[in-house]
């Protein structure tokens, strides 16, 4: 009875992931040539939305009429959690979205070269915890928490590049300054993918490696 | 528009002075699963019997208001009981096979029509021990007594022998109680099964059981309906305090 419903609420969200990875990577497609695709990821977010708010509800009604345990229990805890970092990380790209419709093919922008790398590393930062998850991979759920020091670096080289450049060009800022949001919202798509990483890891083993715990007394 | 196919208006119910049911006016959904819950004595099982007038059976029983299925007041002066409870089957807590083979158990109702020839009570016999999931289970043994079934082997034969009468509803007084844990969760799935069939009214004390199987929940306290609505609702945001507090397990 409860093995059915889970089986559907997995794939609801496993649905929700797909689309939330596709509209990180649109938010900024395009930067460089202006062929970016900013209306698509407002029409995802949407339906991101709309599915995180049924994901949630599906969610209570599961553990108030089913009582879940174990690792049914594990399994509802973490797509409800898992949920809303998802709905995050949709919020993030259209923060990106709406700077890269700005920003999208001005020339300026190779200022910056290390923008686009980060980009690279932080999408696949987010693919490869999606896959962890899909696949109860708790050796690359660990493996995508280890990246995300990457990607802070990435961060704040490209932050400190910024400042030096706005100081050069102070008529620029509110370029810059979009470029900064992109900058600190990539930063945030790795935090949230370091989430899911965490979670894929208490679904499967039930340990908390959150905030450096691991090793320590909470494990055992 | 969904049709009730059971509803009750104003019912009010009384053993001797005793006033059991406070002005109940509920609707139960054709085809659903309504779990009836609240703490012993609020009467539920009494609205419960209502529905096949089984507490006619009971001395200085008295009724106001109606009761009405598929809009017919079952309690006008000309209504047939016999029929109605052939529409309207009932299980009870404890099996109670009766001390037959387990074929003559489910053939029971149809011989006693008198309107269904062998072939016919044969095909019906088997149709409702498959509806039943009991069909495996005995059908090489379908000549011995019901009694040497298991608890929950009875209890699912009791489900057929009712099945076989054709019936619209099927009213359950607290079916697996008297059961362990395996055949309960069978005859929840059965449940869960049938009503594709059957609307089914079940009275439970077992608040997780009314969560796992039902559309809707009645809950009632001292003779009242004091909260009517689905499932989902009910067991995430009561509407009433006394339902909170049943399901939180503070009264009952």
């Amino acid at each position: 009875m409860l093995t059915e419903k889970v089986t559907e609420l997995k794939k609801k969200i496993l649905e929700m992931a797909a689309l939330v990875e596709k509209m990180v990577a649109y938010s900024f497609e395009g930067i460089e040539t202006g062929n970016n695709k900013y209306n698509e990821v407002m029409e995802y977010e949407q339906r991101v939305n709309r599915l995180e708010m049924e994901i949630e509800d599906d969610c209570i009604v599961l553990m108030a009429r089913h009582h879940p345990e174990a690792k049914d229990l594990r399994i509802i805890l973490m797509i409800y959690k898992i949920n809303n970092d998802l709905e995050r990380l949709g919020d993030q790209a259209v923060n990106i979205a709406e700077s890269v419709n700005i920003v999208a093919g001005n020339p300026h922008n190779a200022d910056i070269p290390e923008l686009s790398s980060m980009m690279d590393v932080t999408l696949k930062m987010l693919h490869q915890s999606i896959a962890a998850y899909t696949n109860e991979d708790v050796e690359n759920a660990r493996l995508v928490c280890r990246q995300d020091e990457i990607v802070d670096s990435y961060n704040r080289r490209i932050t400190n590049q910024l400042i030096v450049l706005i100081k050069e060009n102070p008529l620029q800022i509110e370029y810059y300054l979009h470029l900064l949001r992109i900058t600190k919202n990539l930063e945030r798509i790795g935090d949230l993918s370091t989430n899911i990483g965490e979670n894929t890891v208490y679904l499967v083993q039930g340990r908390v490696i959150k905030h450096q715990l691991e090793n320590t007394d909470r494990e055992n | 528009m969904v049709t009730n196919q059971i509803q009750t208006l104003k019912l009010n119910l009384w053993f001797g002075n005793n006033h059991v049911l406070h002005d109940v006016s509920m609707g139960v959904t054709e085809k659903k699963i309504t779990a009836m819950i609240g703490p012993s004595g609020c009467g539920k099982s009494t609205l419960l019997r209502t529905f096949n007038r089984m507490n006619d059976l009971i001395d200085e029983t008295r009724i106001s208001g109606k009761v009405l299925l598929d809009g017919e007041d079952i309690y006008r002066s000309k209504a047939d009981v016999t029929n109605l409870r052939t529409r309207v089957g009932m299980v009870f807590q404890k099996p109670n096979p009766f001390p037959k083979s387990i074929f003559n158990n489910v053939a029971f109702g149809m011989a006693v029509q008198g309107k269904f020839n062998r072939s016919q009570i044969e095909d019906r016999v088997e149709k409702s021990l498959r509806d039943a999931w009991l069909w495996d289970e005995v059908k090489d043994r379908l000549n011995e007594s019901a009694m040497s079934l298991s608890g929950g082997q009875q209890q699912r034969l009791c489900i057929a022998r009712a099945l076989a009468n054709n019936p619209e509803v099927l009213l359950l007084d607290e079916p697996t109680s008297a059961l362990d844990p395996q055949s309960t969760s069978k005859i929840e799935e059965l449940c869960l099964e049938l009503k594709n069939m059957v609307t089914i009214l079940i009275v439970t004390h077992n608040i997780a059981q009314a969560g796992r199987i039902s559309d809707y929940i009645a809950f009632m306290y001292l003779g009242e309906l004091v909260e009517f609505g689905e499932t989902n609702k009910v067991f995430t945001v009561p509407q009433d305090k006394r339902t909170e507090a049943y399901l939180t397990g503070v009264f009952g």
